[in-house]
């Protein structure tokens, strides 16, 4: 097993704030994706019929 | 009706993802690995996810080929578009973990190497998808590769990992209790935000199956229009 | 006629139109070469590093040019060709498998070729080299399986040289570990049959799965 050289870093919660910001913000930015590409197919349809 | 069941489940999946966040920032930090631990309760659950959501795309694939029923295949299409994202996210949050307890971003261990293989297998299948225009043709050339891709991800994790192991035992087994129940309500939460942005992604495949249906149909009577009332036929709503 | 005669004519087939068009011979093989030339420039030309890395660049070489063997033109076949074997009554599985063979025997040219080249340029040890009439064909059938697998979902797609690659490389690296880590057994004297095995059962798994997709295939490309 490789050496946990970081047992305690003194800075570890600046890498939980870059981490949670990562997933957060990764999943809010596909969800405002999602939202934009549902928004564009809505209204795509109702210009088509 | 449906709308209102809609909203139960998205508000009950930000509950829960609230209470888990919650619970991963005031749980005792771990013993050996202090604070940066933490990052296991968001980049356990989204590694999770990604597996789960790859699942289902091969199930979809499986299941289209023997019914050739297009919700089967808009189920690939959509479970494998959140797999690829969430692979991403947890490789780069698992990426950000090891910087500080293992000294190095990455390191060549079987399960970061075959999820990084994962996220470029699934962009390959997603690519494959947009690349083909035709419906049918798509679903069938995407199930297929989705199966034979379902085939080869356990050899090539065995492949890797004869080759080298030296990742620390999967983690929800050497952890403290209090600890495990929070990396299972973020498993939990995560696997709800699955159901939700499924369901969304669903209706995204659907609409967007109609709207190409939509789009067909209308260039196919425009066409005919130009031929016999060339100005009148072809524009009635303008 | 049985499965096997078609297997081989569809195999021939393939193999004639290829060697029409040499695009293995005179194309991707010296292009490999090259590479084997340049990489030692870029990473350094002590003899001992060379001697080392030798095999592993090979193994690389081999897959990532090897995608050209897989792209080459007489792999694709136009409408009219298609047509044709439908109507002789080629079986979907006969027809996969003739293409397999095809691709996997230039696969096993251009390793072959590449050979001499890297003995001469990075003197590898060659200990235990009579595993390589193993190894080599192992290499070749699991490139072209899934090379004819891979061909096979993106027939008549515009950017297929570019997807097929994409839609391969991650897939083959049972490949690569088994064919690097066999040699490097052989290098230190170690066993090398678990690597064999694994080799045996990537062809295995993919000669299977392409069996089962060729009858669906066969009908998206019409």
């Amino acid at each position: 097993m490789i050496d946990l050289v970081g047992a305690q870093v003194s800075n570890a919660w600046w890498y939980v704030t870059v981490a949670y910001t990562v997933i957060l913000g990764g999943m809010a930015a596909f969800v405002g994706w999602l939202g934009f590409r549902l928004r564009r197919a809505h209204r795509e349809l109702d210009q088509l019929s | 009706m449906t709308i209102v069941r809609n909203r139960w489940l998205e508000i009950v999946t930000v509950a829960i993802i609230g209470v888990s966040l919650f619970r991963s920032m005031t749980v005792v930090a771990d013993v050996t690995q202090g604070d940066v631990q933490r990052i296991m309760y968001v980049h356990v659950p989204s590694a999770w996810l990604a597996f789960l959501a790859f699942m289902v795309t091969m199930v979809g694939s499986a299941a289209w080929l023997r019914t050739k029923d297009q919700r089967w295949d808009r189920l690939a299409a959509s479970s494998a578009e959140i797999g690829v994202v969430f692979t991403g996210l947890a490789i780069v949050a698992g990426m950000i973990w090891a910087k500080p307890v293992w000294g190095q971003f990455w390191t060549w261990e079987p399960r970061l190497v075959t999820t990084a293989l994962l996220f470029f297998i699934y962009l390959g299948y997603l690519a494959l998808r947009r690349a083909v225009i035709d419906p049918v043709q798509r679903a069938r050339r995407a199930a297929i590769m989705g199966i034979v891709a379902a085939v080869q991800i356990p050899i090539v994790y065995y492949s890797v990992n004869w080759w080298r192991s030296l990742h620390q035992p999967s983690s929800a087994r050497s952890i403290d209790t209090p600890l495990r129940i929070t990396l299972l309500l973020g498993v939990v939460a995560f696997t709800f935000a699955y159901a939700v942005l499924l369901r969304r992604r669903l209706e995204l495949a659907r609409l967007e199956e109609e709207l190409d249906a939509k789009r067909f149909e209308q260039s196919q009577s425009v066409a005919g229009a130009d031929i016999t009332a060339p100005s009148l036929a072809s524009h009635p709503h303008d | 006629m049985t499965f096997w005669r078609q297997v081989y004519e569809v195999a021939r087939k393939d193999l004639l139109v290829e060697s029409r068009t040499a695009e293995v011979a005179l194309m991707t093989a010296p292009f490999g070469a090259a590479a084997l030339i340049l990489i030692p420039l870029a990473i350094g030309t002590d003899a001992p590093l060379l001697s080392q890395l030798g095999p592993g660049l090979y193994w690389i070489v081999v897959l990532l040019f090897g995608m050209l063997v897989i792209l080459r033109k007489s792999a694709v076949d136009g409408q009219a060709q298609r047509d044709l074997v439908r109507l002789l009554g080629i079986e979907p599985a006969a027809a996969f498998a003739g293409a397999t063979a095809a691709t996997s025997a230039l696969v096993l040219f251009f390793e072959v070729a590449l050979g001499p080249i890297l003995i001469a340029l990075y003197n590898p040890e060659l200990r235990g080299w009579p595993w390589l009439f193993v190894i080599l064909p192992l290499v070749a059938i699991g490139m072209g399986l899934l090379g004819t697998i891979a061909s096979g979902v993106t027939t008549s797609i515009g950017t297929r040289t570019s997807l097929t690659p994409l839609l391969i490389v991650p897939l083959s690296l049972p490949l690569l570990m088994g064919a690097t880590q066999a040699l490097e057994g052989l290098r230190l004297g170690r066993g090398i049959v678990p690597w064999l095995i694994l080799l045996f059962a990537v062809d295995l798994a993919l000669a299977v799965s392409g069996v089962l997709a060729a009858r669906p295939l066969e009908e998206a490309v019409t």
